[in-house]
């Protein structure tokens, strides 16, 4: 995701050739595969997907084009696979923290650790 | 040994079958289409070993009783170019009108965790493990309902005993479509498990099985139907497969390539 891109609830639906340009799309269904995918094989995406996730609810073209841009990422890196038994060496967990820095005050955490330098479990929320 | 990548198959193909109407949906629509008599056959198979499972016997229904309903459902199954390969038919078990506490307890079902599989596939790398995938056939037909569970339902639509048209069947065995039946297969499959085959359940994700012997390890990822299996050596895994025929039918996938929409390369032997 642009770091450049700052997504609040104030992009959601506002005018009614917003909500013409909305109704057609299932934002919801798109970010429920990504989901699917950053659960699965993808850590890369697990804090892009979370962030769109937050305005499913009620999203806005501002979401709808991240939530692209998400899809467009991961036709690009189609070859990126999570790889096991290349190296050997101890565990490692990282993990980091905000501080409500987000619009609803949540705090945003996310972790993962790696067991032999590969990812095996990861979470942004 | 990698993972990646999902395509949304599954839609795609539900998407097809319906568009290209292959399927029959209801029982009298079947019986217009020209394909009726490839229908009937598996009707009549799928019956088969529904008496051969024993999951049934007829019987009269107490007053007051719930009957539920039973439906046959159809599919067409296709190849990767969109053949039709093999059409199956389904009784399935009206279990909407099933009542919570009366006809049925716990309907939980633990299935592995993502974490746990990639920490397995992790190991499997590490170690130079060697992974197989079995499909355990009609797994819904193998669980057993308690005597705590009385469920009546009404005789399959079209397909009536010969001399009892007015019986229900008793059902001993669970059905698809029955609120239980995920959890009692689950319940068998761990009596199978831990009893017969003397695996121990991981503590920390009920769906995993494993079993030491000295340097030995099996371990088993259950999905439901699909179990994968990861051992030490491949005498182990063949083994599993030849003790597990002895209490359910299974399909022998062969070397784990697919796994809940993750493909799975090896790149060494």
């Amino acid at each position: 995701m642009d770091t450049n891109i700052c997504l609040t609830t104030a992009q959601s639906l506002s005018t009614t050739s917003e909500y013409a340009q909305m109704c057609n799309v299932s934002y919801h269904e798109a970010v429920g595969s990504l989901m699917y995918a950053a659960l699965g094989t993808r850590p890369d995406i697990a804090f892009a997907v979370q962030t769109a996730s937050c305005f499913s609810t009620k999203p806005g073209p501002a979401h709808w084009e991240v939530a692209k841009q998400i899809f467009r990422y991961l036709k690009g890196k189609m070859n990126l696979w999570l790889s096991y038994g290349t190296t050997k060496q101890d565990m490692m967990g990282f993990t980091d923290t905000d501080e409500s820095m987000a619009e609803d005050r949540h705090a945003i955490s996310g972790y993962t650790f790696l067991i032999h330098g590969s990812a095996v479990t990861w979470s942004a929320k | 040994m990698m993972a990646t990548d999902f395509i949304e198959e599954y839609a795609l193909a539900a998407e097809i079958s319906e568009a290209e109407a292959l399927e029959p949906r209801t029982l009298a629509e079947a019986r217009r289409r020209p394909d009726w008599p490839l229908w009937e056959k598996v009707i009549q198979k799928e019956l088969e070993t529904l008496r051969q499972a024993g999951t049934w016997e007829l019987a009269e229904a107490l007053v007051g009783s719930n009957i539920i309903g039973s439906k046959w459902v159809f599919r067409a199954k296709k190849d990767a170019a969109g053949n039709v390969i093999c059409y199956k038919a389904h009784l399935i078990a009206q279990g909407f009108s099933q009542v919570p506490g009366v006809d049925y307890f716990d309907t939980f079902a633990p299935v592995a965790k993502l974490a746990a599989i990639r920490l397995v596939l992790m190991m499997a790398a590490a170690d130079d493990m060697k992974m197989h995938q079995i499909d355990i056939k009609g797994a819904y037909l193998n669980g057993e309902l308690t005597n705590r569970e009385v469920i009546y339902m009404l005789q399959p639509p079209s397909y009536h005993a010969p001399n009892s048209p007015r019986l229900v069947c008793r059902l001993r065995k669970t059905l698809y479509g029955l609120k239980q039946s995920g959890c009692q297969w689950y319940q068998r499959l761990v009596d199978i498990m831990l009893r017969h085959l003397g695996f121990t359940c991981c503590d920390v994700d009920q769906a995993v099985f494993f079993r030491r012997q000295g340097r030995a390890v099996i371990i088993v990822l259950v999905h439901v139907d699909d179990c994968t299996i990861t051992a030490t050596s491949m005498i182990l895994i063949t083994d599993f497969k030849a003790w597990i025929l002895e209490h359910v039918d299974i399909t022998n996938l062969g070397k784990l390539h697919w796994l809940l929409g993750i493909e799975i390369k090896h790149d060494r032997e």
